[in-house]
């Protein structure tokens, strides 16, 4: 396997954390390399997140209390150490963006002009000109004035290589420019990948969220945590199919100040009231679907016919704050102001991942991590406009800490065992299925169902269980397609091998389906997105569920920051 | 009542000395479909080695899917094909070809 360049810093995601951590590590003179799935700044996450940016921009407002919607937001599962970096840093990220030409909008006095969201005291969503998608084109322009930073788009990362002194010392991934498998050496690695929504069949989040940090801290031994929390966005676009998983933001629609429309149950009947937390909303809309009352195709209506904003405003707002959504269904053929749509709960945002501490540092010196594949910051619930402040704060510790970390550490020596042992593994899922004419992609699509059915919006001790039994059952049909080859030909795979790709996501998302079904089975009691209907209350005690290689799952201290007097 | 979308491809691998050549794909179905629905159901029923990026942002924004259709340049998830039509899809920068509808937007030189 050729070993094609040597990097202080390596960083596996090229989205907003991805971006952000490269650019700081290279102003402390790190060379960086950015790797990732799809071409950079049209892959991930990023370009599919919303406009909102959570800082405070409001005069009466503050960190303290931004800090303390965070906590009470996240049902206290959050760690407030990590809360409290991402509070007080956030400022300081939105005067960077501003430096790299993000827009945000501003009153015409040219302060901020924050609007109000669910679970802010005072309104403190700053909008973003562009939404995620702007952001990571003012990154990447940033990013490109560094010689020092190295873009490599279309590979995936199979594996994260320990050196001699048991620090992550390179990486091998696959190249689907030319189907080449090939290794980066180098002397700290920041994962950035993003959430593992792609594990449940309904979700609006990117096909490229299958989980690869999680899975590749997990195999070097990281601890991860809290994975069964997924937040459930509430209202996607389920019908027509053309345009099924769209997000349509709810925080808008029944803001009375912005969209000013409402949500309706199938029936046409209002049945909530007042601005709910995202969790809050799906249990009322599951609630509808489940007593008979949801629409033709299993969901609500979004309904912004009757605005009480009149069509004049509404379509000016609609262009304000939803513009391309709105033109998108439009385009599609499904006029907003005309026409309800079917909208249900689907997999949006991963608050579980790998465990860090405030310099992003994972539970594995040298590994670091940041956004959402970052674990403990968010707790049973996100709160709107985190996550992007999430990528900007956390992505420009890791990149600081991870240089500092590279900078002292000379000539790496990967052993050649080392890369051998796990060529064999790789060769053999890149290969065995086009040998035996499987789809790669028939077993992801049953391994969604699986966790869908098992692990979804309702979850029981017996349903776990029997998903556990399935991806058992998955697993053992994929081994008995034939042995690991001892005696593998390293080979080619050709240009843009999509099935080599997805088969090679197919291993990774079929561990951490495992280690979420484990996780969700531990955590016994019901908080945020966690509905366990056989422990259906909280739990006396706030814990973290643990997980790592070799060892069952654990509970473990969720972090106070002693003087915020949070209620719990 | 099930109609045919009839989808004509350009197929070419940057790492193959063979030339360009099309295949014609005939996709029966009872409604309009977006061109990536369309690819998307080519590659599980048809054709594993289809190559184009799967990837949607959902807001029709990041033009990962960007495709020329009957000679002009969209974008596949917001661009609508109608049962009973015939249709031609090449890669949107062929001087940046990697293979079939997908190119390296890093080579892309309008970019």
């Amino acid at each position: 396997m050729l070993t094609i360049l040597d990097t202080d810093v390596l960083i596996i995601g090229g989205g907003g954390a991805g971006l952000r951590a490269a650019i700081a590590a290279a102003q402390q003179g790190s060379s960086v390399v950015i790797l990732d799935k799809g071409p950079v700044g049209r892959s991930g996450t990023t370009p599919m997140a919303m406009e909102a940016f959570q800082a405070v921009g409001h005069p009466e407002d503050s960190a303290e209390q931004h800090f303390k919607d965070t906590v009470r937001g996240g049902l206290y599962l959050g760690d407030e150490n990590l809360i409290w970096v991402l509070v007080t840093e956030a400022k300081k990220r939105v005067a960077d963006l501003e430096k790299y030409g993000v827009h945000f909008k501003k009153k015409e006095d040219g302060s901020f002009d924050p609007m109000q969201h669910p679970g802010q005291t005072f309104p403190r969503t700053l909008f973003i000109q562009g939404g995620g998608y702007g952001l990571l084109q003012a990154l990447q322009k940033e990013a490109h004035k560094h010689n020092q930073i190295r873009i490599i788009s279309d590979v995936l990362v199979t594996n994260i290589i320990a050196d001699k002194e048991g620090f992550p010392g390179g990486v091998i991934f696959l190249d689907l420019h030319d189907g080449e498998f090939k290794v980066i050496k180098c002397r700290a690695v920041i994962l950035a990948t993003g959430g593992y929504e792609e594990l449940w069949a309904f979700t609006d989040a990117s096909v490229t969220a299958c989980g690869d940090g999680l899975f590749l801290a997990y195999e070097l031994g990281a601890e991860l945590i809290d994975l069964e929390m997924l937040q459930f966005y509430p209202t996607i676009v389920i019908y027509p199919p053309e345009v099924r998983g769209t997000l349509f933001q709810y925080e808008l629609v029944i803001n009375p100040d912005l969209l000013g429309g409402r949500i309706l149950n199938g029936r046409g009947e209002t049945f909530f009231s007042g601005m709910p937390l995202r969790n809050v909303l799906l249990q009322a809309i599951w609630q509808e679907i489940r007593a008979g009352r949801g629409t033709e195709h299993g969901g609500v209506y979004i309904d912004l016919t009757a605005s009480s904003l009149g069509r004049g405003a509404l379509t000016a707002a609609l262009n304000k704050w939803q513009p391309n959504q709105f033109l998108y269904l439009k385009d599609m053929g499904i006029d907003l102001r005309d026409t309800p749509v079917e909208v249900a709960p689907h997999a949006h945002y991963t608050m579980g991942g790998v465990a860090i501490d405030e310099k992003a540092q994972t539970s594995v010196l040298g590994l670091f991590a940041a956004g959402e594949v970052a674990g403990n910051l968010h707790g049973a619930n996100r709160v709107s406009g985190n996550a992007l402040t999430e990528t900007q704060v956390f992505g420009a510790i890791a990149g600081a800490a991870a240089a500092a970390f590279a900078q002292q550490r000379g000539n790496i020596d990967l052993e050649k065992e080392a890369i051998e042992s796990r060529e064999r593994e790789i060769f053999w899922w890149g290969q065995i299925f086009q040998e035996k004419k499987i789809r790669p992609r028939k077993m992801r699509e049953q391994l969604k169902e699986i966790m869908w059915k098992h692990c979804g919006i309702e979850r029981n001790e017996a349903g776990l269980k029997k998903g556990l039994a399935e991806i058992a059952q998955l697993e053992k049909e994929i081994v008995s397609l034939g042995p690991f080859k001892n005696d593998y030909q390293p080979r080619q795979f050709g240009a843009y091998p999509q099935e080599t790709r997805e088969a090679l996501e197919l291993r990774m998302m079929l561990t951490l389906s495992r280690l979420v079904l484990t996780s969700a089975l531990f955590r016994q009691e019901t908080r945020g997105h966690h509905i366990r209907i056989d422990y259906p209350l909280n739990a006396a005690e706030i814990k973290h569920t643990f997980i790592k290689k070799g060892m069952e799952a654990w509970a473990g201290e969720v972090k106070r920051k002693g003087e915020t007097n949070c209620p719990r | 009542m099930s109609k045919i979308i009839s989808l004509k491809i350009r197929r070419e691998d940057s790492l193959s000395a063979s030339p360009p050549r099309y295949d014609t794909f005939r996709i029966p179905t009872t409604r309009q479909m977006t061109v990536l629905e369309v690819l998307n159901e080519i590659y599980d029923k048809f054709d594993p080695t289809l190559a184009f990026r799967h990837y949607r942002c959902g807001r029709r924004i990041c033009r990962s899917c960007e495709v020329k259709l009957n000679g002009q340049i969209v974008r596949g998830c917001a661009t609508l094909l109608f049962p009973g039509k015939e249709y031609l899809l090449e890669p949107a920068h062929p001087e940046a070809l990697i293979k079939d509808l997908v190119f390296d937007f890093s080579k892309v030189l309008s970019e």
